[in-house]
């Protein structure tokens, strides 16, 4: 039981940033400017993080998806999501107006509802860490 | 070696890591317009707009022009966001209106009157946006305050709402 709740999880945490790492990917141009908006980052590396983000979000989801390196996908994405978490956190707390940026693109503005919905893929993505460290390391062959 | 891989958690986010950067600049390479992974995005910002041709004013060049009255100040921000505080004066023309048509928000305009259009902050690019599809309908006197209405507040710009 608590197996497949584990692969249910790593399953569709991964889909999430395969999903929105593309979306990022496709616009990391909106994505750079989303980044520059949180003002948590000096404007000169806004561009760069763009990149980098959209492509661990594709590339971790990916392996996560896959069952390929799960450990170390599922703490950096979940690592990622804290970071998130964090940033939208301030924002809301520096009172900034600012676009979520959460799937790419620049439609939806920060809230306490996306901080609630990251909250909880969040929650699934520690759920999918806690299956992929629990298997002591035999997490390949058995899935 | 590869055991290790397998069962321990940072050479995988090592792994992971160096795949990401390699796919992020790979996919960067192949984009029609690269890029650049280290630039000031604010310099950027005023980059665009000088290069669509339309004229960019400081919010310091911008208070000038508005106590000598020389220009129309055009908000290009949402009505609600207008409504909440703009620069005294301003013509709230929002660049939502670019997908529907402008035509019947700019027909009162005369096409050589110099106006400025701002909007949100330097991430914002609706001032732009409208500028551009409004230098296209034949207005010959635009320009732009890229810093928008924060780097107006910051200036100590006066405020008006409605």
């Amino acid at each position: 039981m608590i197996r497949s709740v584990w692969l249910v999880s790593r399953l569709l945490f991964g889909a999430v940033f395969v999903y929105s790492g593309v979306a990022k990917m496709i616009d990391a141009s909106d994505f750079a400017t989303v980044i520059f908006n949180y003002q948590i980052l000096p404007a000169r590396m806004v561009y760069g993080a763009a990149m980098v983000i959209s492509s661990v979000e594709l590339i971790c989801g990916l392996a996560l998806c896959a069952g390929v390196l799960i450990r170390g996908a599922a703490l950096v994405l979940n690592t990622l999501m804290v970071i998130f978490l964090g940033a939208m956190g301030l924002a809301i707390a520096r009172g900034l107006d600012v676009s979520c940026g959460c799937f790419g693109g620049a439609g939806q503005a920060v809230t306490w509802q996306t901080l609630l919905r990251d909250a909880l893929i969040l929650a699934i993505g520690l759920v999918a860490a806690w299956g992929a460290f629990a298997k002591d390391g035999k997490d390949e062959e058995e899935i | 070696m590869l055991q290790s891989v397998r069962r321990l958690w940072w050479p995988q986010v090592l792994l992971l890591l160096a795949i990401s950067i390699m796919a992020a600049w790979i996919v960067n390479v192949g984009r029609p317009e690269p890029l650049p992974w280290w630039a000031d995005f604010t310099a950027r910002k005023v980059e665009e707009s000088v290069r669509a041709g339309i004229t960019v004013l400081t919010p310091e060049e911008a208070r000038a022009a508005l106590s000598s009255g020389e220009r129309l100040f055009v908000d290009a921000r949402d009505p609600d966001e207008f409504a909440t505080g703009h620069i005294p004066g301003a013509l709230n023309i929002p660049a939502e209106l670019l997908a529907t048509g402008l035509d019947d928000a700019v027909s009162g305009l005369a096409k050589d009157k110099p106006m400025l259009l701002y909007c949100g902050g330097i991430s914002c690019s609706k001032s732009r946006e409208l500028a551009e599809a409004m230098k296209d309908m034949g207005f010959t006197a635009l320009a732009v305050m890229p810093e928008g209405i924060e780097g107006w507040q910051a200036v100590g710009g006066p405020m008006e709402a409605k």
